[in-house]
């Protein structure tokens, strides 16, 4: 294994907190993305396809183990006992943040905190999607607080190295235009050009060979991605 | 002070969004929970501050002259002050230590003192905590929320801003600092009953927060190992762990939150350990006694400070009151903290007291008495109406250069009206510490 680069390294990232800020980013970056794909399938599922819910699962690669699209409304959102669950992806992304603290700093780690008492709060009194909106602007407001607060370049490169390619895995999955793929995949490469250094070499360069028009779709090209973090 | 009762609601929807939490062990699981607030602050006058605050600043003086003596020539051992054996039978004493002097001779950096406020005013010291004394974080991000939310309250007293307790800590690391390394916080974790603490710490302090496995010994130095395991040269750590888990090499061999070899780095004096190892010494309830002492041997002064009335049966006059009072006082096991092993007499059977007295008889060390103080009650806010509880006051001395004390504290109260019992892991709450500038 080559990595790209061993320059420049902020001595006060350890082994451990790179590999947990990177994996703070991408489950940050997928309760967003879950619950806007959500809220797509959910508005296909009123008028247009009760199944919608089954086209969800087998896009995101999840089970459908769920009785019916209400079963799955409530269980991917709500249930803690569902490894799948939105409640669950808030919970690892916080199981990730709060051991940041210093990193990403206490108002940043407050929109998570913020969303799972949201969540926790819907659980009971809510019963439609669009009552988790919050959830959805703290975690762009997530976004921006990092954006805001992080001065530490290799911090900022490694958590955004993770929410770009969750994106693109997600991105992928749910069949966007190769453009739009494209697109993230050049953020996800600043990130990784600005010291980061976190990724293989060879595998980004497997991966490049996979993003064309005609390639891009294969479950390849997934299983590329998903193996490039690599400290 | 109405206005921000008011705001009780505010308040603790931010403590919610800070993750201001305490990790409390019930039934062998793990629970974190938000640590209950109360929005009446303690108000301490300034007068009184001003007395609090010069006992404090002599008696953790003291309390490091004592550290320094008894892991050096034992001064106050040879001059018959303090029975010989009161320092070797405790488990805070370490003989690992012996001979060490940590940089610029501070063993006690930040030092909690528990006190009480009799009925007739005066304030009683109760306990001494110079291991790892918790709990400074939360009055400090209190007040942060409080200005918040009602700063007509703050402009309407004169109060002490509280918020630079991390900036004091970093002074203190600094202050002591090897060769100039890296200043980090160890954590156990965050399973910790402290975790909150420890990271807010080391947020606000900007100073890194390392887990056991970021740190090696390597040629009696200790580095911080970051990625592609680039080494950096670590000058003090500010260990939240407790001294029998810090170095499996030396201590509990089975630790997996120490540091291997840790003890060799701090004994050749490559790094600052903040507080210092085998000060247990100093905070165990039976040296406790000793203190005024210690302030007439070392400063050759008067503590300005008194303990609550203490008897140690360890002397058989103190023995022979004890027995014979013994409904009438708080017993304390030396060996037990966080208010466990506290009973008091007026509270058990007869045949429990008739076998807590055979205990006393056969290990008069093993224990201490104190009379009951009657401390004053604290309004607390309980709905929409107050009811007056049992608190005590943690307030946090720094030594470094100077010895400083924290303008502010830790006011826990009891939440269950019949306990005296005010400890954090016994689901007791907090309050904000107002110190009055005038």
């Amino acid at each position: 294994m080559e990595t790209i680069a061993t320059k420049v390294i902020t001595p006060s990232i350890s082994t451990a907190k790179a590999n947990r800020l990177f994996w703070m980013g991408r489950y940050a970056q997928r309760v967003y993305q879950a619950l806007h794909q959500l809220r797509k399938h959910f508005d296909m599922s009123i008028d247009v396809n009760d199944n919608a819910y089954k086209e969800f699962c087998f896009k995101m690669g999840i089970e459908n183990k769920y009785a019916s699209s209400e079963d799955f409304f409530q269980k991917y959102l709500f249930d803690e006992t569902n490894p799948d669950s939105v409640i669950n992806m808030l919970d690892r992304t916080k199981s990730n943040a709060m051991v940041l603290r210093e990193e990403i700093m206490s108002e940043t780690l407050s929109y998570i905190e913020m969303s799972i008492s949201h969540i926790n709060y819907c659980k009971l009194n809510c019963n439609n999607l669009n009552d988790l909106q919050p959830i959805t602007d703290n975690m762009l407001a997530f976004w921006g607080s990092l954006d805001e607060r992080i001065l530490n370049k290799q911090t900022r490169h490694i958590i955004k190295f993770g929410k770009h390619l969750e994106n693109m895995d997600l991105h992928i999955r749910f069949e966007y235009p190769f453009s739009r793929v494209e697109g993230i995949y050049k953020l996800m490469l600043e990130t990784i050009e600005k010291e980061c250094y976190i990724c293989n070499k060879e595998i980004l360069y497997a991966l490049e060979q996979k993003l064309t028009p005609d390639k891009y779709k294969e479950p390849a090209t997934l299983a590329v991605l998903n193996s490039l973090f690599s400290i | 002070m109405y206005a921000l009762v008011k705001q009780k609601e505010a308040v603790n929807k931010w403590m919610e969004r800070f993750g201001v939490r305490f990790g409390i062990y019930k039934n062998g699981n793990f629970n974190e929970q938000l640590f209950p607030f109360d929005p009446i602050p303690r108000i301490i006058s300034h007068k009184d501050w001003i007395d609090i605050e010069a006992g404090l600043i002599q008696r953790v003086k003291a309390l490091n002259l004592f550290l320094a003596d008894i892991y050096g020539p034992k001064e106050i051992v040879k001059q018959g002050i303090i029975p010989e054996e009161f320092i070797y039978s405790s488990s805070g004493y370490l003989a690992q230590c012996e001979g060490i002097v940590p940089s610029k001779n501070i063993y006690s950096h930040i030092s909690g003192i528990d006190l009480v406020q009799a009925k007739d005013g005066k304030w009683i010291v109760l306990e001494d905590n110079l291991r790892i004394p918790s709990g400074a974080s939360y009055p400090m991000i209190a007040r942060t929320i409080t200005r918040k939310v009602s700063p007509e309250t703050f402009k309407e007293n004169a109060v002490f801003d509280n918020r630079s307790y991390a900036s004091l800590i970093r002074k203190a690391m600094d202050y002591v600092n090897v060769e100039n390394g890296l200043a980090v916080i160890l954590t156990p974790g965050r399973y910790n009953s402290a975790y909150f603490e420890h990271s807010y710490l080391a947020e606000k302090a900007g100073v890194i927060l390392a887990y056991a496995d970021d740190l090696i010994v390597e040629n009696d130095c200790v580095y911080y190992i970051g990625l592609f395991d680039k080494r950096e040269r670590v000058g003090v750590i500010y260990r939240r762990i407790s001294d029998e888990f810090l170095d499996p090499m030396t201590f509990d061999s089975s630790s997996m939150l120490g540091v291997p070899n840790l003890m060799q780095a701090y004994r050749k004096g490559n790094v600052a350990i903040m507080n210092a190892l085998g000060n247990g010494i100093a905070d165990d309830k039976g040296i406790y006694y000793y203190v005024p002492k210690m302030v007439e041997f070392y400063l050759g002064e008067k503590a300005i400070l008194q303990n609550a009335p203490t008897y140690l049966p360890y002397y058989d006059y103190d023995k022979k009151y004890v027995l014979e009072n013994i409904k009438t006082l708080v017993i304390k096991d030396v060996a037990e903290a966080g208010g466990y092993g506290v009973m008091f007499g007026r509270e058990l059977s007869d045949e429990k007291l008739e076998n807590l007295k055979a205990l006393i008889e056969a290990e008069p060390r093993r224990w201490i008495a104190q009379e009951i103080i009657d401390f004053i009650d604290l309004e607390i806010m309980e709905g929409e109406s107050t009811v007056m509880r049992k608190s005590d006051l943690r307030v946090y001395v720094i030594s470094e250069e100077e010895t400083r004390v924290w303008r502010s504290g830790l006011t826990r109260y009891t939440r269950d009206p019949s306990s005296f019992i005010v400890n954090s892991s016994q689901g007791g709450g907090f309050k904000d510490t107002w110190v009055m500038r005038k």
